[in-house]
């Protein structure tokens, strides 16, 4: 091939760059405050399933979602299992306005992050990332964007996730 | 010449201006006055005109829910 060519290709190659996939990596740890000011640490659930969340109140599907998670959790929280909600809004009192809304708060915690330190940890692609961490801090699953058919994957690799050691 | 060329390309792609904005940092972009729109009663008039002639609806908003795919 001539080395024009190649140039050429090499140049589409770093335009259509695209984020690795996490997906059987390590979960990269974090810490930061909850919505009650408790501090938490990624590595404090390990032995759990995580189903790591990233969402704002901005997010159209993140609003979608935001009540499935709720009733999602509600169901298996006596399992090992946690979900850890991530918001990212600029503006707490969006945030809050948001959960308020609900007659049951949410019985995970909400982590605020309003230095957007965490979503470049996981090269999010898109709002709402829900990604599943196994017992052992690895990530299993990710999903990006929310819909109908979500509801029962997340049931299913829940099921799988909590069968492991 | 032809080195010349694909050296001015080369530069030309690595000096784009264009750049990616994440998607955690939407929120402004997100936001409903960022919808590019005339009047709001007259282009609901002109939706509702468009969705009876061509028998569907949607995808008429420009705006992103932050999801990626708006």
């Amino acid at each position: 091939m001539k080395p024009g060519r190649l140039l050429i290709i090499f140049l589409m190659a770093i335009n259509f760059a695209h984020a690795g996939d996490l997906t059987g990596k390590a979960a990269p740890t974090f810490s930061a405050k909850d919505t009650k000011g408790n501090e938490l640490s990624l590595s404090d659930y390990k032995g759990k399933v995580v189903l790591l969340d990233f969402w704002a109140s901005w997010c159209v599907p993140c609003r979608e979602e935001f009540p499935f998670l709720i009733r999602f959790y509600e169901a298996h929280q006596k399992e090992d299992f946690i979900v850890l909600a991530v918001n990212i809004d600029d503006k707490e009192e969006n945030m809050k306005s948001f959960l308020s809304g609900f007659d049951i708060p949410p019985l995970f915690p909400v982590i605020v992050d309003r230095e957007k330190a965490i979503p470049p940890l996981y090269e999010l692609e898109s709002m709402p990332t829900s990604i599943f961490i196994d017992k052992n801090g690895i990530i299993r699953y990710v999903h990006t964007g929310f819909n109908e058919s979500r509801k029962r994957e997340f049931k299913e690799e829940l099921s799988t996730l909590l069968k492991e050691e | 010449m032809r080195w010349l060329l694909l050296l001015i390309l080369l530069l030309l792609t690595l000096l784009t201006s264009c750049a990616t904005v994440k998607p955690w940092e939407r929120e402004g972009l997100a936001d409903p006055i960022m919808i590019i729109d005339e009047n709001p009663i007259d282009a609901g008039i002109k939706e509702h005109f468009l969705d009876y002639r061509e028998g569907s609806e949607g995808a008429t908003g420009a705006q992103s829910g932050g999801c990626g795919c708006g």
